[in-house]
């Protein structure tokens, strides 16, 4: 019996401070680890969100581009007007960059935003590589289109996408 | 033994005691780096399939533009070698994924071609569809013109026209025109007589035979634009050093007005007014002339072999006419006469034929007729017709004489409402349009004639019309759809 007790009467206070802190030391590296990796997630995951919508975006842009039917020689490196095909009707489409956001109309309507927290200053080019031009050629054959933004959690700096545009019905 | 015996009962406390801690520690480190562990592949896995899908739809596209362009090339190389295309299916791959392609012909206007492109799986597969219209070239690219002349155009007695009107030459418009469009006279002057109107702007490069001006505006006759008289190729084009400025004098009488501003190398004339700005004085080069759109068929792009009525060639005019009389009058398809002593006496006579579908008349005859019917046009068709005349030297076509010599003479109900689109084509002019008649489409001569209540308005069905061009088929629109 006094064998039986003794085996059960556990451990005492200074083998239980020190198994806790042993337990912390190799804890604390682990939740730290976790808490980075948290972190790190939630900004991967924040700036994989931004990028599927800049993705949308400029898959949006591209297409009408590829499309248009004209470009109207007044557009500009932050202002693209054409007439374009959307839903198999030929449609008046400008793209423009004002204040940090890119806005898309129609046919004259309401603007309505395709990406926030635009950093850069020039999203269309109309003689890629060179860019030189500040407005659209009399015959252009492409556009390039370049968007860089600022995720709403910053990591590993602003996102950019560019693509070069052949316009097919020019 | 009793050593061995205590020994092993310690151990066993031993064990006993730490073995929930170990247990507890090892399942709690465990979890956290699993957790762990499962965030990031969690996170690379979504990184990786979002990756992959755009990169699969990037590749769709690209895949089914390989559709269209080998359909592209299947179509030329047949037009090529002169052979009829019928709609046709296919399905091919490239390294990237696989297309299907439908191609449909659309009569003699051109094709649809239909191409969708697949990479990728089942779950992460993306598919594109590309919606290509292959046709014939624009008559005049980027614009569209109710009236070309590789020489002159004169119009009068209360005509209507809606469209732009080119002439290398000079244009004369006379007693109570009403022109909805833009007028060009490249090379030569232009000319409104008293009470007539054109909408839009007058561009003129030379002047009338006097030199005494460019531009003309009658009494109380009205251009809604800007008008300009430019000089054609000047030596110095800033200066226009070494020209006669009074020879482009633009002539404004009384109630005469201009709407949009005037330029000129001369002075402003007589009493009427300028809504614009006036630039007298001004040097500004005339428009470089333009040559006759080019009419080049191959008969293959025509002649389906599965009908045989869709394509017919005449020896002779009396061929012709012997073979319409038997039609009742009734036309369509292309019918292509080659009369060996073409004349006004041995000329094409469509007077009181009926259309009943698109048609095509190419000819080297002239082409008459008073009065055509289109009964039996169940909706909407092309009428084309195209003479290759050369009249004799020194011969005139008089819009007054049925048997002038003009290439195609129409009157009298030529064309009584728009369902048919009209293109009329003599490279060796000139056409004469008269008579109240009502015609859409586009006359191209070299020279034209339209007089008495004509009423004309640019139709874009004639725009792109197969034959005409310096290719056979281009890429009119290029759409993507929805797979």
């Amino acid at each position: 019996m006094t064998s039986r007790l003794r085996r059960e009467e556990g451990v005492t206070v200074i083998e239980l401070m020190v198994a806790t802190a042993i337990f912390m030391i190799l804890l604390l590296p682990v939740l730290s680890l976790l808490d980075s990796g948290t972190r790190t997630e939630r900004a991967n995951q924040v700036r994989h969100d931004a990028l599927v919508d800049l993705r949308g975006a400029m898959t949006r842009i591209t297409k009408d581009v590829r499309q248009a039917l004209s470009i109207d020689p007044a557009s500009s490196k932050t202002k693209l007007d054409m007439t374009t095909i959307v839903g198999g009707v030929d449609r008046r489409v400008i793209y423009q960059l004002s204040g940090g956001t890119l806005t898309r109309s129609i046919d004259g309507g309401t603007p309505g935003p395709l990406a926030e927290r635009v950093t850069s200053t020039e999203v269309f080019c109309y003689d890629p590589p060179d860019c030189t031009l500040t407005a659209p050629p009399a015959d252009p054959s492409s556009v390039r289109v370049a968007i860089a933004l600022e995720p709403v959690v910053f990591s590993g700096g602003p996102l950019t996408l560019a693509t070069d545009v052949e316009l097919r019905n020019i | 033994m009793r050593f061995r015996s205590r020994r092993t009962a310690a151990s066993r406390s031993l064990r006993s005691d730490e073995t929930g801690n170990i247990l507890i520690t090892v399942v709690i480190v465990s979890m956290l780096i699993g957790a762990l562990t499962s965030l990031a592949m969690t996170t690379g896995q979504h990184a990786n399939t979002s990756s992959t899908r755009d990169r699969n739809s990037e590749q769709a596209l690209n895949v089914s533009e390989a559709g269209v362009h080998q359909a592209i090339s299947r179509i030329d190389a047949q037009s090529a070698s002169n052979t009829f295309v019928d709609s046709f299916s296919f399905a091919g791959s490239t390294a990237e994924g696989d297309y299907s392609v439908d191609v449909t012909r659309m009569g003699n206007d051109g094709f649809i071609i239909d191409s969708t492109g697949s990479v990728g799986g089942s779950s992460l597969g993306r598919d594109r569809r590309i919606n290509v219209t292959f046709a014939p070239p624009e008559l005049f690219p980027g614009e569209l013109l109710a009236l070309f002349s590789s020489t002159s155009i004169e119009l009068k007695n209360n005509d209507i026209l809606a469209g732009d009107i080119w002439a290398n030459d000079s244009v004369l418009i006379r007693q109570g025109v009403n022109h909805n469009g833009s007028v060009t006279a490249a090379q030569s002057w232009f000319q409104l007589e008293g009470n007539g109107r054109v909408g839009g702007n007058v561009w003129s490069g030379g002047y009338n035979a006097d030199g005494t001006w460019a531009i003309d505006v009658g009494q109380n006759s009205i251009i809604g634009g800007w008008a300009k008289a430019s000089v054609t190729a000047p030596a110095d084009p800033e200066t226009c050093d070494g020209e006669t400025h009074e020879n482009y004098d633009v002539v404004m009488s009384s109630g005469s007005s201009i709407g949009g501003d005037l330029t000129t190398l001369g002075e402003r004339l007589g009493g009427g007014s300028v809504g614009g700005t006036i630039a007298l004085h001004t040097c500004t080069a005339a428009p470089a002339p333009r040559p006759l759109p080019e009419f080049n068929p191959f008969v293959g792009t025509f002649d389906n072999p599965d009908d045989p009525d869709d394509y017919l060639e005449f020896a002779s005019v009396d061929a012709f006419q012997t073979w319409l009389t038997g039609q009742s009058g009734n036309i369509e398809g292309v019918l292509v006469v080659t009369e060996p002593a073409p004349s006004q006496a041995n000329r094409i006579n469509l007077s009181g034929a009926n259309l009943i579908g698109d048609t095509t008349i190419v000819t080297n005859a002239p082409v008459f007729t008073n009065g055509i019917g289109d009964d039996g046009v169940a909706d909407s068709a092309k009428f084309v017709v195209v003479s290759h005349y050369q009249a004799p030297i020194s011969t005139g076509c008089d819009v007054n004489h049925d048997s002038s010599e003009c290439a195609i003479h129409a009157k009298n109900n030529f064309d009584p409402d728009c369902r048919v689109a009209v293109l009329l084509y003599a490279d060796n002019g000139p056409v004469a349009v008269k008579n109240n008649n009502e015609m859409c489409g586009t006359v191209v001569s070299e020279g034209i004639l339209i007089k008495n209540n004509q009423e004309l308005n640019v139709d874009p069905r004639v725009q792109r019309t197969v034959g005409f061009g310096p290719t056979t088929w281009e890429i009119a629109r290029w759409e993507e759809i929805p797979p």
